[in-house]
This record gives C-alpha cells, sequence and structure tokens, in this order.
C-alpha cells in the first residue's frame, strides 16, 4: 500500500493590494487625460527633484519657458516622443482613401525620432545622440541637464530617470525558512485551437496533488498559490459580429469560459488562485482592467481561495510585496521603444517608476483625475509579466538594496510552461508539460 | 482484505471497460469512479498493467522529475511503456513515474486520453452547487490544503440556476401550457390568464409582479371570477391531461407537472393539489382550489421558500392568491400599456403574459356585456378544449378562434353571446358571479398578443405573434392581422386540418369561426359574424 498520508499543503499570508487598480470609485464624466500627466509629472517630479539635488546641487532648476539660451540647468518634465512610424488614425484614414499601401509594421521605432521635453509651461526638443529616443518612450518624466542652444532646441548633456522606488525590507526570515512556492501562468487559451487541454489538465493534477509519486506531491504540496496572469482564454470573437447569436453559437462562444470555470474550480478546491484579466478575456480593455466578473465562474466562485483581480495585480505573500501586469504595457513598450530582450522593458518601467508610461498615449487607459495609479511607489520584490513569448527571469538590484526578481511569464499555450517563484531563495524555474511525446 | 477483494473487482471492470468497451482508464478517472484516492488508483493501474501486459493492452505512463541541463526545469510528460526508460533517464536523478492510463491502443490526438476524464469532471462539474463531490473538494488528492472553503450559503450561486432550469423547463414545456393558456382563456380569457401568468411569469418577473400589487385593488373583486376561470381552465386543463394521464395514481395535473418540472421538490406537493382541483369543474370552491393548486404549484416552482409544507400553503393559499391576482392584473395593465406601445413581435417570449394582458386593459373599457361575452366565450370554449384537450394545437387554434370570437361576436352576435351565457351559467352555479364581477374586473380584452403555435402543412411547428383586438371590431385585429398576414392564411389552412383531425366537432364550429375571421378581417366583418353566431349556436346547442 503506498498510500501514504495526505500531504498537507503549505500556506503563506496573502493580502491583496489591488485598491490602487479599481474603478469602483470612479465615475466617467468625459474627463480627458490631462490629469493623468499632470499628476504623473507633479509626483514623479517630487521624487526626481531630491535626485537632482544630490545629482547636481549647484545647478538651477528651470521651467522650460524659463530656459534661457547657454545657461546650463536642469529641467524635468514629461517626455514625448515624436515618431514618425507611430500609427494616427488621421493618416490610417487618408491611407484608406489613397493607393499608398498600408503598412503595419510590428514596431514603430525609426532612426529619425526625436525626444520633446514638456511641462506646464511649454515643450522643448531635446537633442543628442541618436540612441536616445530609442530608448524613451512617451509618457516617462525625466530629469535632463543641459543648455537651450540657438534655434531653441535643448541640448542634452545627461538624462536623470527617477529610479527604482523604495523598497519595504523583506520581514526577517522566520517564514522563509522553509521551501514556498507562487506560481506563476498565463496564457492558457483555453478553447484555443492550438491549445492542447491535456497539458493543460497535467498542470491541473501536478498543481492540485494528483500526478505523480510522493515526491512529486510533496513538490505540489510546497506551491502556495497561482496566479494566472492573463490570456485564460480564447474566445472565438468572430462569432459576434453584432448580430443576434443563435444558441448553438452562443454555447460555442461561451464553452470555454465554462471550461475555464472547470479549471479553476479545480484549482480553488486545491489551493488559493489568483485570476486577472489579459488582453483578450472578458474584461474593459483599458487599463486597470477590472476583475472578471464573479459570474463569469459559478463554480470557482463558491471558494474563499478563488480571487479576481485587476490587472495591474498587486498583492503581499508572507510580506513579500508581488506586482505584475497581464503584459499589455510591456507588449506596447516593445512596440515603441528598443531593447535587447523583455525584461529590459519590464527594468525600465521599474527604474521610470511607472507602470505603463505608454498610458495613455498607445496604450489604452482610464482617465483617472485624482491619481495617475500605475506610478510605483514601492519597489515589488516580485515583478511579473504574463503572456510573453518565452521564459525569462533576473534578480534586478538596486542602488538602496532593492532587489526585484523580474520574470517573464511564457504563454502556456505556446510553452506548456509555468513559472514557479520560490519565496525562500527568490529563484525561479520553469515548470514543463509535455503530452506529445507519447505519441507512436 | 476487502481492500483487496474492493482491488480485484476494480481490476476485473477496468479490464472489461478497456477490453469490451475500448475506453481509456487514466488513474484520476478510475478514482472519481470508484471513489479511491489518485495514489490508490496508480497503484490499481500499476498492477492491472502489470497483469494484462499480454494482452495488446497500451499503457501511458506521466514521468516528472528536474531536466540534468541548466537552468534546471521540472519538466511533466507523458510517454509510452516503451520510452519509458528513455524519458527517465533524460531527468535528473530518480524521477517520479507511475501509470497514467490503460487503454486498448495509442489515441492519434493526446486529447483523446483525456476525453474520458474530462467528460466526467464536467458531470461532477454540472451538479448542484449544494452537492459536494470529488471534484469540488479535491478529496482525492495527495496533497490536502485546509485553507480551502466553499461559501454555499450563496443565494447568488443557487439562483441562477434555477431560473436556467425554469426557464428551460418554461421552453421545454411550451407547448403545454400554450394549450393550458388556450384552454383557459377559451372559458375565462382575463382570470386563467393571470394564472397562468403567475405560474410561468412569477420566477422570472418576480420584482414586477410585487411592484404592480399595490396599485390596483379592483383585483380582489377580480378574484372571484379569477377563481372560477382558472378552476374551469385548470379543469379543463387537467380534464385534457386527465384524458391522457387520467390513470395517474399521482393524478399530476399536465399543468402541475409542467410547472412542477423545474424546481423537483415543488412538483410532488403541487400535483396532488392540482390534481383535486381537476376533479371538480364547476363549483366555485373548486375553482379557488383550482387556483390555490396552481398557485401552490408555481410558487412552488418558483421560490424556494415555498418549499416548505404542503399544509402551510393551504392556509395561506386564500391570502397569497388574492394577492397574487392582484398584481397579475396589475401586470396585465402595465403589460396593456407596454403592448400598446410594443410591436408585436417584440414580445413573442411572453406568451402567456400576452394573452393575460389584452384582457385587463379592454375590461375597464369595455361594457360588462362584453366581459360576458367573453366569459361567455370562454366557456364555450372550456367545453372545446375538455373535448379537444388532446390536441394542443388545437387549443391554440381554439383559443385564437375564441379570441377572434369574442370580438367578432361582440359587435355582431350579442345575442348569441349573451346565450352561451346563460348556457353557461345554467352549467355552472357560478357564472354568475362570475360575469357580475366582470363588469368589475378588467374582462373585455381589446388588443390581445398572443402567440400561437400550431403545426403548419408540412409538420413544422410555427410560432407567431398576433395582435387580436377583443371588445372592439374586428379592425384592430385586421391591422395586426395585417402586418403578419402571410403567417395569418397559414393559420387558417392549417386551422382546418386540425379540425379534420379533431375528433370534437364542437371545436370545428369555433376554429371555422376563427379561419373565417382571419379571411374576413380585411373582407367583411358582419359576413364573418353570420357564420359564427351560428357555428356557435350550434356549438352551444350540442352541449347543452
Amino acid at each position: 500500500m503506498d498510500t501514504g498520508a495526505v500531504l498537507p499543503r503549505k500556506q503563506a499570508d496573502y493580502i491583496c493590494r489591488d485598491e490602487r487598480y479599481c474603478l469602483s470609485m470612479q465615475r466617467y464624466k468625459g474627463q480627458q487625460y490631462s490629469q493623468l500627466y499632470f499628476f504623473r509629472l507633479h509626483t514623479i517630479r517630487q521624487n526626481l527633484l531630491s535626485r537632482v539635488q544630490e545629482r547636481w546641487p549647484s545647478l538651477p532648476v528651470c521651467k522650460i519657458l524659463g530656459l534661457e539660451e547657454g545657461q546650463l540647468c536642469v529641467v524635468v518634465g514629461t517626455l514625448y516622443k515624436q515618431m514618425q512610424l507611430k500609427p494616427s488614425i488621421l493618416e490610417e484614414y487618408s491611407k484608406e482613401r489613397s493607393v499608398v499601401p498600408l503598412a503595419t509594421p510590428n514596431k514603430f521605432t525609426h532612426n529619425d525620432d526625436y525626444l520633446i521635453m514638456e511641462d506646464e509651461s511649454g515643450r522643448v526638443k531635446l537633442i543628442r545622440d541618436a540612441n536616445l529616443p530609442s530608448f524613451y518612450v512617451t509618457g516617462v518624466v525625466v530629469a535632463v541637464c543641459g543648455k537651450e542652444e540657438k534655434d531653441g532646441e535643448f541640448f542634452v548633456q545627461e538624462i536623470l530617470e527617477p529610479g527604482l522606488p523604495p523598497q519595504i525590507p523583506l520581514p526577517s526570515a522566520v517564514s522563509f525558512d522553509e521551501e514556498k512556492f507562487v506560481v506563476f501562468a498565463s496564457g492558457l487559451k483555453i478553447g484555443g485551437e492550438s491549445t492542447n487541454p491535456l497539458e493543460l489538465q497535467l498542470l491541473l493534477d501536478h498543481l492540485t496533488g494528483h500526478l505523480g509519486e510522493e515526491e512529486e506531491q510533496s513538490l505540489s504540496s510546497q506551491i502556495v498559490r497561482v496566479v494566472i496572469a492573463g490570456g485564460s482564454v480564447d474566445l472565438q470573437t468572430s462569432l459576434s459580429n453584432g448580430q443576434p447569436l443563435s444558441g448553438r453559437e452562443q454555447t460555442k462562444l461561451v464553452e470555454p469560459i465554462r471550461e475555464l470555470d472547470l479549471a479553476l474550480t479545480q484549482l480553488a478546491a486545491a489551493m488559493p488562485v489568483d485570476i486577472m484579466p489579459g488582453p483578450n478575456d472578458p474584461a474593459n480593455y483599458s487599463l486597470p482592467q477590472q476583475p472578471l466578473h464573479r459570474c463569469l465562474f459559478p463554480g470557482a466562485s463558491l471558494y474563499n481561495t478563488f480571487v479576481s483581480a485587476t490587472n495591474p495585480h498587486q498583492f503581499e505573500l508572507d510580506g513579500a510585496l508581488f506586482l505584475g501586469t497581464s503584459g499589455q504595457n510591456i507588449e506596447d513598450l516593445e512596440k515603441y521603444s528598443e531593447a535587447e530582450e523583455r525584461l529590459d522593458f519590464m527594468e525600465r518601467t521599474l527604474v521610470w517608476r511607472h507602470l505603463a508610461p505608454t498610458a495613455p498615449d498607445t496604450l489604452g487607459c482610464y482617465p483617472f483625475t485624482d491619481r495617475d495609479p500605475f506610478i510605483l511607489e514601492m519597489c515589488p520584490h516580485v515583478y511579473f509579466c504574463g503572456n510573453q513569448p518565452s521564459y525569462a527571469s533576473r534578480l534586478l538590484k538596486g542602488p538602496s538594496g532593492q532587489q526585484v526578481r523580474l520574470i517573464c511569464i511564457p504563454s502556456f499555450q505556446e510553452t506548456s510552461s509555468v513559472v514557479l517563484v520560490s519565496l525562500k531563495t527568490w529563484d525561479s524555474h520553469i515548470l514543463t508539460f509535455s503530452a506529445n511525446s507519447f505519441q507512436p | 482484505m476487502a481492500d483487496v477483494l474492493q482491488d480485484v473487482g476494480i481490476r476485473d471492470q477496468i479490464q472489461a471497460l478497456v477490453c469490451d468497451t475500448l475506453q481509456v482508464v487514466s488513474y484520476k478517472w478510475l478514482s472519481r469512479r470508484f471513489s479511491v484516492s489518485s495514489n490508490t488508483a496508480k497503484r490499481i493501474l500499476q498492477e492491472f498493467a502489470e497483469q494484462s501486459k499480454d494482452d495488446n493492452i497500451e499503457v501511458v505512463y506521466v514521468v516528472a522529475g528536474w531536466t540534468k541541463n541548466e537552468p534546471r526545469n521540472y519538466s511533466v510528460q507523458l510517454v509510452t511503456q516503451d520510452r519509458l526508460q528513455e524519458a527517465r533517464e533524460t531527468l535528473h536523478g530518480s524521477p517520479s513515474s507511475h501509470v497514467y492510463s490503460v487503454q486498448p491502443c495509442l489515441p492519434k490526438d493526446p486529447a483523446q486520453l483525456f476525453a474520458a476524464e474530462f467528460v466526467q469532471a464536467q458531470e461532477l462539474f454540472k451538479q448542484p452547487s449544494d452537492v459536494n463531490n470529488c471534484l469540488r473538494d479535491n478529496r482525492f488528492s495527495g496533497v490536502s490544503c485546509s485553507l480551502v472553503a466553499r461559501c454555499l450559503g450563496r443565494v447568488s450561486s443557487i439562483i441562477p440556476k434555477q431560473h436556467g432550469a425554469i426557464s428551460a423547463t418554461n421552453q421545454a414545456l411550451s407547448p403545454p401550457p400554450l394549450l393550458a393558456e388556450a384552454s383557459l382563456d377559451n372559458k375565462g380569457p382575463k382570470p386563467e390568464v393571470q394564472a397562468f401568468q403567475s405560474a410561468p411569469a412569477v420566477p422570472l418577473g418576480l420584482p414586477k409582479i410585487a411592484g404592480g400589487v399595490t396599485l390596483k385593488e379592483e383585483p380582489t373583486t377580480v378574484t372571484g371570477l379569477t377563481g372560477k376561470g382558472p378552476v374551469d381552465s385548470i379543469a379543463s386543463g387537467n380534464v385534457s391531461a386527465g384524458k391522457r394521464k387520467a390513470g395517474a395514481a399521482g393524478g399530476e395535473g399536465s399543468l402541475a407537472s409542467l410547472w412542477g418540472k423545474a424546481p423537483n421538490q415543488s412538483s410532488k406537493p403541487s400535483a396532488p393539489k392540482s390534481s383535486g382541483p381537476v376533479k371538480p369543474i364547476t363549483t366555485a370552491g373548486d375553482a379557488d382550489r383550482g387556483i390555490r393548486a396552481m398557485e401552490a404549484s408555481v410558487s412552488e416552482a418558483s421560490s424556494d421558500d415555498d418549499v416548505s409544507g404542503f399544509g402551510q400553503r393551504r392556509g395561506g393559499q386564500v391570502m397569497r392568491s388574492a394577492g397574487r391576482k392582484r398584481q397579475i392584473v396589475l401586470d396585465e395593465d402595465e403589460e396593456m400599456s407596454a403592448k400598446e406601445e410594443e410591436n408585436p413581435d417584440s414580445i413573442e417570449c411572453e406568451e402567456v403574459v400576452s394573452l393575460a394582458s389584452p384582457p385587463s386593459k379592454s375590461s375597464p373599457s369595455v361594457v360588462a356585456e362584453e366581459k360576458s361575452k367573453e366569459n361567455t366565450k370562454a366557456k364555450v370554449h372550456l367545453p372545446g378544449p375538455l373535448t379537444a384537450a388532446i390536441d394542443k394545437e388545437r387549443k391554440i387554434s381554439w383559443n385564437e378562434k375564441h379570441a377572434d370570437d369574442p370580438e367578432k361576436v361582440e359587435g355582431l352576435l350579442e345575442p348569441s353571446c349573451a346565450q352561451p351565457v346563460e348556457n353557461q351559467i345554467l352549467h355552472e352555479g357560478k357564472a354568475e358571479p362570475s360575469s357580475v364581477v366582470s363588469d368589475k374586473a378588467p374582462s373585455g380584452p381589446k388588443r390581445k398578443k398572443v402567440l400561437r403555435t400550431r403545426i403548419d402543412n408540412r409538420g413544422r411547428e410555427v410560432t407567431e405573434v398576433v395582435w387580436e383586438t377583443d371588445g372592439v371590431e374586428e379592425p384592430h385585429e385586421t391591422k395586426p392581422a395585417s402586418a403578419k398576414t402571410v403567417a395569418q392564411p397559414a393559420v387558417v389552412e392549417t386551422k382546418p386540418i386540425t379540425d379534420k383531425l379533431a375528433p370534437s366537432k364542437a371545436q370545428r364550429g369555433p376554429q371555422q369561426g376563427a379561419s373565417t375571421k382571419g379571411s374576413n378581417k380585411s373582407a367583411g366583418k358582419a359576413a364573418a359574424k353570420g357564420p359564427q353566431q351560428g357555428k356557435l349556436d350550434s356549438f352551444f346547442k350540442r352541449k347543452s
């Protein structure tokens, strides 16, 4: 009889920190985005000014309107990137009517791009070497040191970024003497054509502790939480074309959600689950995406272990701060700036202290009037990003002792893998499922 | 020992499943099927696989372990027996492996492996939410989580299900309701309709009704009428059902069974009640009972709270019935107004409502005579349904005809109508009150939205929403009819067919009248009325 005692699952204290991303108190009254930019500039400038004081104690900080030609000074403002390839609805309209073919590049960066800095008083074109524009995107708040030239352009000598936000030190290792893991999954794409339901089932069986012998189940018992970072369903949206749907089509349309509910029910019955909406999930489009409605999951929502979270999702586990998105912010940065790998984009958002600087310029965003929820006030310990093409991870260390584990969560549909992050060592590894190798 | 024996039994069953029904048996399916833990299931499968190595059974293993190369990953893969060793060697240390499934042959599509398990999981998943099963508590897993709790107290989770069930039943049962409605209409259009309304509509439209209750108090007076009406209708419905089900010991009225189906609990208690009412057709008391029964069944079906005792209900039924009727009446009024505004097409779903509402509107404006006529008509219908009850279509056609009839009759046939009324009165001791009350109550239907369902010449079921005007002359009907003209002709045609088929001749008269109406709508009302009168008269004569 090998049916040993049932292993108890490890637990971790969980606190949801999604309040800042909730729109419950917001009422749209036709407001524009100006307040959002204003708050962003105002808030991040506070942080920048102290850094500017340290860096250039002798230089004056000027408004753009008060610039004087030839005088070395520091200007704090929001960057705007002038891009000739940036899609414009007006251009698309004119192209539609012309014979010029509609080019749809994946990236919109170009060598001729240049940066403009603006603050409350005005805007000025920044000039320096050509690399600069490809690094930054619209919406980033920085301080630049330099002087205005004859033709009214501002020659940049140095750029100062806000830097990593302060980090709460991890609680003393009391709770970390035993190994615990958090699982990050994304892009389950249930119902998609290329989705292999068997691999998903293997994942579920592994997580819920059905699969494997005792050794494997002991690994499973160390998993304290599963976070699903978007992309959970692949709805056949082509079915809904604005016309009334037949009953059969409706069933076909919602079937993936039923299956997701079934999967989540199995998960929630075994362990805590967070599910975040993603780019193609049945939630609002603009960030912050609000939690998937509970009525989508009549089965899973009965469990106290089921948490439907907002899209930028923030929570604490055993005192460690986790923050992540379903990938839209990084996806957008990839289009409008350049870096060697996805982790670099993630790192930049931390250094810029803004989760989604391209919102609302090229990324859908709710027009907040009282705050900019994407400003990072605290540095997370784990920063994850869903729906990435491949797994990547890096430990980022800040100047004042911050340590952030950056994780690109691969799409499960494409890679059949999920990411495990240890709460003890802050290492991460992936868990891969393969159901194809048994075929004859 | 017991365990071993059990295992042996399970192994035999696996053998049967795999070799005879060619099913894929995975460890998880096994554990859920035979209520053993996953680990036990794995062991049983392992033993089974070893025992039946010679039987041409394919075994799929799952191998899990750390990969050797950096960065190290944990890998879980499914492999066949011949690749098992190979797969194990690619992993670091001593990887864990066990049987995942046994099957007669390897499926080309890996998802096949998991089909049976998925179906099983879905079945478990679809069980009522208050049922705890192995899917929901993960009881067979090798890892337990004390943190997990299911909150079953949530009403929200339960209600939707019931709604779904009810609506589903409604849909499924829709034809019978129509019949019932039809029969009801015939007897006493308004009250019956109300009852029906309450039945199907209550579950879904409670809020509306509640709001409506306060508005009008007239309904109370109506109750008497309604009681009769419903009773009759019930009786008719039951009678018709009775013919079919007469033997049934439970005596579940057709109506009761229809409504009762949605909530399992309710159906049982309600059924007896309804059956009781069925017997007494004409008596006022009986009528009340019938109403109560109907309501009871309805209420039981609709709301969880009502599930309580049968007896309690009886006590409170009177009050309830009155309240309900009021509600209904109000609803009708609202609907009336709404209907007027709405297009006929929009209302398709609310069969009952549509039927009910027209009378209420008309009632205020219509004279008592009209009401009485209607009642008489309704009564006339009653015999028809009773006799004809078997055919839904017929009934429907009857209703339509009746509905049409009243209009026509009113204009020209007043005398004839009066006669029928008298006849009815004679038949039913309570008929008088009904007629009297009818004045107070909103009886004269001016316009009705009627859902007509019939089987057309080609054997297809055709459902139309038609505006029928009562109290007012045919022209009203014609307007709506004209809109649907295409459909209507078909109706006319079908009706005759059904008539032919129908055993009872009594129906024919009305049906013909209806058909004539349809045809006459545009042409001449007077002409149509003439024939109708004659038919009606003949009908009554036969009856009497």
